[in-house]
């Protein structure tokens, strides 16, 4: 009888073990699912780091701000800046054994063009054409220096055109070729995206075998998971746990620099945010501070002009709205909107505790008389309503995270220019200021250093001034992983860098 | 024995109806706090003197919360019982009186209904209508429309074949009227015990909507609206879990030892020995 | 059970289904905007948009476009997820399997449970154990599913650490929502065994058995609890249908894949292919699980299949 338990136990036991995760094999527990295995297709902002172990951007961006060569190995921009020629790293090759080459960039670019919800970013490129066998030549519509930065885009990336031509446009997802650290193995919606090492690939062999991602949507089990063993990565960790899961010796917690930085959008173009007063109200209502130190644990910087803290040109020196809601009213009242009323477009999930922070914001709103409902859409649909035109556009306020890709306040503040009104570019807010306007073509065609910080300058003045859009915080990136796992490395998009270093350490 | 749980379960119910009711009344009054007042700089603390259930995410203290849920909790009851009642019992009577084929039919229907669950029904009017707490409200009071219905007509049939109501026919006095006096007391019973039974699964399904998102939005301090949103601080801050759901509990217990209470009293025939 | 009486069984049923498909029809169309756009989601182009207001004859009067849907629905084809512009059928499958997996081992446990329960309280009439059985179940009637989901993940997965708090990965995963899941339909199952238990216990025949000597396990198992199925089997068929309803919710605590998170996710997403499919599914379900219980009915109860 005992012997019989005992079997039985035994049998229980190895039925009951979960997929062993051995030294070799890295599970990774993310936010969301995978909705499909194609990067051009896909949408959800997490899931760049899984999609890019197996098809590669151009370029990768380093937390530094720098653009790292990556299939592109170098780059040239022409003297009327409209021009790009790059040159593609030779040698390299996709997985099922077809080259890397100029022609296949071209495809794959067009193809993102086609259709990824991320097109936009690549609007300013005007054409894309082979110029030989590893160079291609880009258009653009404008000079536009930072090109080659959007180009390290984790949506922009390569597959194999043969691979393509072989499953049909629908069905890339089912066998997707690329030239990265990982192979595709299977993606079982809503369980598991399985991938295994390239063997052959270009910047070394991966020292893992196998890459699993899982989707967790809480939080709280993501973080149970990770503790528990079931998962050796984690993203998106509470900034309340992140403390607590530092203390654990067996895991360490990274938060490499972001360039995520949250902003509310203000059409300034509709009732009621026409009126700079009205604007401006909403700054003094909103404790700032107290959702950075309260909601993030002080884990989230608060942006003092439109961002991120840390890039070339940022100036806290702005900032002149604090918590004052006595001030908040008075603006309110002089504005002729004691009782003001507006919707605020939202995607809940994408950005960390943003549903949290938008209740917040609801509650100090009120303090002051006024009522903000909030309208959650799924990304897509969103974005989708922010690229009407002005005539069109139904947004009063949107909750949107930007991200700055080269270290330059550039990046952030230039979209506020007036011919970037969408859909041209993503002046969101349909701003316009002619000094502003100015500024900006001196900014970015200017040689001399000096006047060109104190145009930077002036410009973050005038839009701090302004408020076209309630510029509230940098997201913090919060990773957590076993302590053992090493060659980890991200860019400040959260997104991981190829795999291809990581390893467990014994 | 089992007569004397019977009876002191249905007194415990009753005690904690009134409890609710009385809390939800009085809540602007018993509550020490603004349920919406967000204190960001103390949010996520365990009870305390001060905050007796915590404080939730964004500072706002959960005791006060919970009171207040109460009084969306009795509307919420109230409403959904008032549609059923609105809905189910005209159609029994006319199902009930009429007979034949309308009868038939009639209940044909029901039975289709009846056994339709009550989440779903509200997943496919949130789907179409938006989601909500007046949406849900009116979704869960519609889906118990058929069950009275059919409580409606069994009494009214039951009513028609009462000795006294055929002697009375028979006898030649108006149909209508001797309906209408026998009916009406007979109704009563199955519809109060229906109905305190169902003010507790429409609280539930209130709660369950607003956990997924689909009933009361924030700000609105709906129970299960209240849990939706702690879920992701269940390891920091467990309390603002806990005692929403206690609360859920407790309430729900109440009502069905009431309802089980009330069934035995006036309909001892379907008594639980 | 004859042939001929779950034919007309079957039959009865179809209205039932049939009512369903017109719900989902009108969901659709009930919805503000144009049916094709809704159907084919806000990032279609428009050629997508055109294809499939061709395919559904969505220019047509209602009449037809239901004759369609239902031909449609006839043929397999539940039409494309606006999310990921996937075939609705395939995915589906995936999920419902895990849904079924999630609530058969809830009944199992519920029933089980319950089952236990109730019997020993209809024996031990008026006892301690008869006391805390009714507390058991009314607590597991009355805890909404989502909170009891709560607590175990709090107690085992957090506190204790024994059990993962979801997802996928084993028979390790299924545990804590199973249990979730089956402790509110135990709830029910006790107080209705109890109670059957408790009326075939005091009937003429359970006498007669006692009064010839039986054992009284043997009055309890073989005679009482047989005569006392028929109304429990109702309770069990219609359990298991409310726990397909109760799985959303666990499903949604645990992070369990299956059909009902699949139905949520889907709200969220406006992906209204989805939503319908996952509804009809459902609704076939309920009347699968009715049509079995009344198949069982036969099984279990001598008069009936005396017929």
């Amino acid at each position: 009888m005992t012997r019989l338990l005992a079997v039985l136990t035994l049998a229980v036991l190895a039925w009951a073990a979960p997929a062993a995760a051995g030294k070799d094999a890295l599970v990774i527990g993310m936010p969301t699912d995978v909705p499909i295995f194609d990067t051009h297709k896909a949408t959800g902002l997490h899931n760049g780091s899984i999609l890019n172990q197996v098809s590669e951007p151009l370029v990768l961006l380093s937390t530094k701000g720098e653009v790292i060569p990556w299939l592109v190995e170098s780059w040239e921009q022409s003297k009327d800046g409209k021009t790009w020629t790059l040159k593609i790293r030779k040698n390299v090759k996709f997985t099922d054994g077809t080259p890397v080459n100029a022609e296949a960039v071209r495809f794959s670019l067009e193809r993102f063009r086609k259709h990824s919800i991320g097109k936009a970013t690549l609007a300013i490129v005007d054409g894309i054409s082979v110029a030989d066998e590893s160079t291609l030549r880009i258009t653009t519509k404008a000079p536009y220096a930072p090109l080659i930065n959007t180009l390290g885009y984790h949506w922009i990336v390569v597959y194999s055109k043969a691979q393509i031509e072989k499953t049909g446009d629908d069905n890339v997802h089912t066998a997707p070729v690329g030239s990265g650290p990982f192979k595709f193995v299977h993606h079982k919606r809503g369980q598991e995206v399985r991938l295994e090492a390239n063997e052959q690939y270009w910047a070394g062999k991966p020292k893992l075998k196998t890459v699993i991602s899982r989707p967790y949507p809480d939080a709280s089990a993501r973080m149970l998971a990770l503790e528990s063993g079931d998962v050796d990565l984690i993203f998106q960790v509470l900034p309340q746990e992140a403390a607590r899961l530092g203390k654990n010796p067996n895991l360490v917690v990274y938060t490499p620099p972001s360039a995520r930085v949250i902003w509310i959008y203000l059409n300034t173009q509709r009732e009621p945010f026409k009126d700079k007063r009205v604007r401006q109200a909403l700054y003094y209502a909103i404790d700032r501070e107290a959702i950075v130190k309260s909601l993030f644990a002080g884990t989230a910087r608060r942006l003092h002009s439109p961002g991120p803290a840390g890039s070339y040109g940022y100036s806290e020196a702005y900032d002149h709205y604090g918590y004052d809601p006595e001030k908040a009213k008075r603006l309110l009242r002089e504005a002729g909107q004691p009782n003001l009323t507006f919707s605020i477009h939202h995607t809940p999930g994408r950005y960390l505790l943003s549903a949290q922070v938008i209740e917040a914001i609801q509650g100090y709103l009120r303090q002051v008389g006024v009522t903000m409902r909030v309208v959650d859409l799924e990304w897509g649909t969103l974005s989708q309503m922010a690229a009407q035109p002005v005539d069109k556009s139904q947004i009063q306020a949107a909750f949107f995270g930007w991200r700055s890709v080269n270290g330059d306040i550039d990046s952030a503040i230039q979209d506020f220019g007036s011919q970037f009104w969408r859909p041209a570019g993503n002046n969101i807010s349909f701003y316009k200021s002619d000094e502003f306007d100015r500024l900006l073509t001196f900014e970015q065609s200017t040689l001399d250093a000096k006047k060109r910080l104190e145009a930077l300058h002036r410009m973050q003045e005038i839009l701090m001034e302004d408020a076209p859009a309630l510029f509230l915080y940098g997201e913090p990136q919060i990773w957590a992983a076993r302590k053992s796992l090493k060659g980890l490395d991200w860019n400040p998009l959260e997104s991981l860098h190829p795999l291809h270093r990581a390893y467990f350490e014994e | 024995m089992s007569v004397l749980l019977r009876h002191r379960g249905a007194l415990v119910g009753a005690a904690i109806v009134l409890l609710l009711a009385v809390v939800a009344l009085l809540a602007p009054w018993l509550a020490p706090h603004d349920p919406n007042a967000m204190r960001l700089g103390e949010n996520l603390r365990p009870p305390s003197w001060a905050h007796p259930f915590g404080t939730d995410s964004l500072g706002r203290d959960v005791l006060s919360q919970v009171m207040f849920g109460a009084r969306i909790s009795l509307v919420i009851g109230g409403v959904s019982v008032g549609l059923a009642l609105l809905g189910g019992v005209p159609i029994g009577l006319a199902a009930g009186f009429a007979g034949g084929w309308l009868d038939r039919l009639t209940m044909r229907l029901v039975d289709i209904l009846v056994s339709f669950p009550t989440i779903l029904l509200a997943i496919i009017v949130i789907t179409i209508f938006g989601p909500g707490l007046r949406n849900a409200m009116i979704a869960i009071g519609i889906a118990q429309v058929p069950l009275y219905a059919r409580l409606t007509r069994g009494a009214v049939l039951k009513v028609k074949a009462l000795d006294y109501v055929l002697a009375a026919r028979a006898s030649g006095a108006r149909e209508s009227r001797v309906l209408w006096r026998h009916v009406v007391p007979n109704c009563l019973p199955p519809l109060l015990v229906q109905s305190t039974l169902f003010f507790a699964t429409a609280i539930l399904s209130a709660a369950y909507l607003g956990f997924l998102g689909l009933g009361a939005q924030p700000p609105t301090a709906e129970w299960g609206t209240m849990l939706s949103k702690a879920r992701d601080f269940l390891r920091v801050a467990p309390h603002v879990s806990i005692f929403p759901g206690l609360t859920i509990m407790v309430t729900v217990i109440g009502l069905n030892l009431l309802g089980d209470g009330l069934r035995d009293v006036l309909d001892p025939r379907t008594r639980i020995a | 059970m004859t042939w001929r009486r779950l034919l007309a069984r079957l039959i009865a049923g179809v209205p039932a289904l049939l009512v369903v498909t017109v719900l989902v029809f009108a969901i659709v169309r009930l919805i503000p905007g144009d049916p094709a756009r809704i159907l084919a989601g806000d990032f279609a182009t428009d050629q997508v948009v055109g294809e499939l207001r061709e395919r559904w004859q969505l220019d047509r009067p209602w009449p037809i476009q239901y004759v369609t849907y239902l031909r449609g629905l006839l043929r397999g084809d539940l039409g494309r997820s606006t999310a990921t512009s996937l075939p609705v059928a395939a995915d589906l499958g995936e999920r419902f399997l895990r849904t079924l997996e999630l609530a058969a081992a809830a009944t199992v446990i519920g029933v089980l449970v319950g089952g236990l329960a109730g019997v020993l309280g209809a024996t031990r009439r008026a006892s301690a154990v008869d006391y805390l059985a009714t507390v058991v179940a009314l607590v597991g009637v009355s805890t909404p599913i989502f909170w009891s989901g709560l607590i175990l993940i709090l107690l085992f997965s957090v506190r204790l650490e024994w059990l993962p708090a979801g997802g996928t990965g084993g028979f390790v995963h299924l545990v804590l929502p199973a249990v979730s899941l089956g402790l509110f339909g135990a709830g029910v199952v006790a107080r209705q065994t109890r109670s059957s238990m408790l009326e075939v216990l005091g009937e003429e025949f359970v006498r007669t058995a006692r009064a010839k000597g039986l054992a009284e396990r043997a009055v309890v198992y073989k005679h009482a609890l047989r005569n006392a199925l028929i109304p429990i089997v109702t309770v069990v068929g219609d359990q298991f249908a409310r726990l397909l309803g109760g799985a959303i919710l666990t499903e949604t605590v645990f992070s369990w894949p299956g059909m009902g998170r699949y139905l949520i996710e889907a709200i969220a997403m406006r992906d209204y292919p989805v939503i319908q499919a996952i509804i009809l599914v459902f609704a076939a379900c309920f009347f699968v699980v009715n049509l079995l219980v009344d198949i069982s009915y036969g099984l279990v109860d001598p008069r009936v299949r005396a017929e």
